[in-house]
């Protein structure tokens, strides 16, 4: 998170602590500003069943990857689906800059799936709907590649 | 004329003021002249005609004939809050603090200013003030500034409890669908306290409508 102003009044209710998820997060994203928007969208917009849902599977994840302890291989080789902020169809294409700080990691997506037409529909539906799913649907799935990799990591055992 | 003739008479030009100066910076202007030419019971007479029409008008006489006086802006805190940005989209007009704004901010961040009011602006006349520093932004097409690194910023007039005061344009524009595609939706309080008087010309929204809120070092309750 960006330093906090103490003269700043940051109003929206935070429910839910995003200390553990932005440091989760950090690896991905590494500039403050754009996780914070990012943890906004997720748990700060939305309909509360949605934010609720999405702090819980998160903070699972995130739980994971600290009870594995290992170091993670460097994600950023892992190739990603941008995701588009929501515009109105006529404005995108003239707006600058109009995408998410944070995209859809495909390296498990694409294991998992093993099927090109599959795995089509399924980015399809990962990134459609409003932001704070989206955008919850990436930090999940980051998260899990974040997990994998500590997993391989472990399973090749100390470098020697 | 009367002193009572004198000061309805400004009536238009406060309008007129408010529309392209804004209603804290038109408010203080008028204040302080009044005060410079007709002393205290012009302020008193500013405040006690004016100011029903003129919300902004009757707690700036207010504050001013309780001894208060006009504090210089001070933009540091929104400036450290729009470190970064890329583009900054402005809600309402307040002429002094866009000015400090515009100072403050690096020539790499583009200004945008909505060329929505509800009062008459001659929005060329406004521009001009800032040449080829802040451009128009059409309500029609204001999403074209949205982004991870953009910012909308608006002009806020007092709050209560959590609840603040804001030109109506701001909620012409910060819709749930706007509130993710702007990094940030921040209230810069201009006022630092709410009228007495029942707030016409603005309106009344969550706080948690904004993202962050910068007020004054000093508040009235």
């Amino acid at each position: 998170m960006p330093p906090h102003h103490p003269k700043h009044r940051r109003h929206r209710a935070e429910h839910f602590p995003s200390s553990e998820l932005d440091r989760a997060l950090a690896s991905v994203v590494p500039d403050p500003s754009d996780r914070a928007f990012i943890l906004r969208c997720v748990l700060e917009e939305g309909p509360a069943h949605h934010r609720g849902a999405s702090f819980a599977i998160l903070r699972a994840l995130s739980l994971a990857i600290e009870r594995l302890g290992a170091p993670s291989k460097d994600l950023s080789a892992i190739p990603t689906t941008p995701l588009a902020i929501r515009l109105p169809p006529h404005l995108a294409q003239t707006a600058e800059d109009n995408v998410y700080p944070i995209g859809l990691p495909m390296r498990a997506l694409r294991e998992a799936l093993g099927d090109a037409e599959l795995e089509a529909a399924a980015v399809d539906a990962l990134c459609d709907g409003p932001a704070h799913h989206a955008l919850a649907n990436a930090m999940m799935l980051w998260l899990v590649e974040a997990i994998l990799s500590r997993v391989e990591t472990s399973d090749e055992g100390p470098a020697e | 004329m009367t002193l009572g003739e004198e000061i309805a008479s400004l009536r238009d030009a406060f309008e007129q003021g408010a529309g392209e100066l804004g209603f804290a910076d038109t408010a203080w202007l008028f204040v302080e002249r009044v005060a410079e030419l007709r002393g205290e019971p012009g302020v008193v007479a500013l405040r006690d005609l004016l100011g029903q029409t003129f919300p902004t008008l009757h707690f700036v006489a207010s504050r001013y004939l309780s001894g208060g006086r006009r504090e210089p802006v001070d933009v540091s805190e929104v400036a450290e809050l729009l470190r970064g940005t890329r583009r900054v989209l402005i809600v309402g007009l307040e002429a002094a603090h866009l000015d400090a704004l515009v100072l403050a901010l690096p020539r790499e961040t583009r200004i945008g200013l909505l060329t929505y009011r509800l009062l008459p602006v001659d929005w060329d006349r406004v521009l001009s003030n800032h040449p080829g520093r802040v451009e128009a932004v059409d309500l029609t097409v204001f999403q074209t500034w949205a982004g991870a690194r953009s910012a909308i910023l608006t002009f806020t007039y007092g709050r209560r409890a959590e609840r603040v005061y804001v030109l109506p344009a701001f909620a012409r524009i910060s819709g749930a669908d706007v509130r993710t595609q702007f990094r940030d939706l921040i209230g810069w309080d201009v006022l630092g306290g709410v009228p007495a008087v029942y707030p016409r010309w603005l309106i009344e929204l969550p706080a948690s409508e904004l993202t962050r809120l910068v007020e004054p070092a000093h508040m009235e309750p």
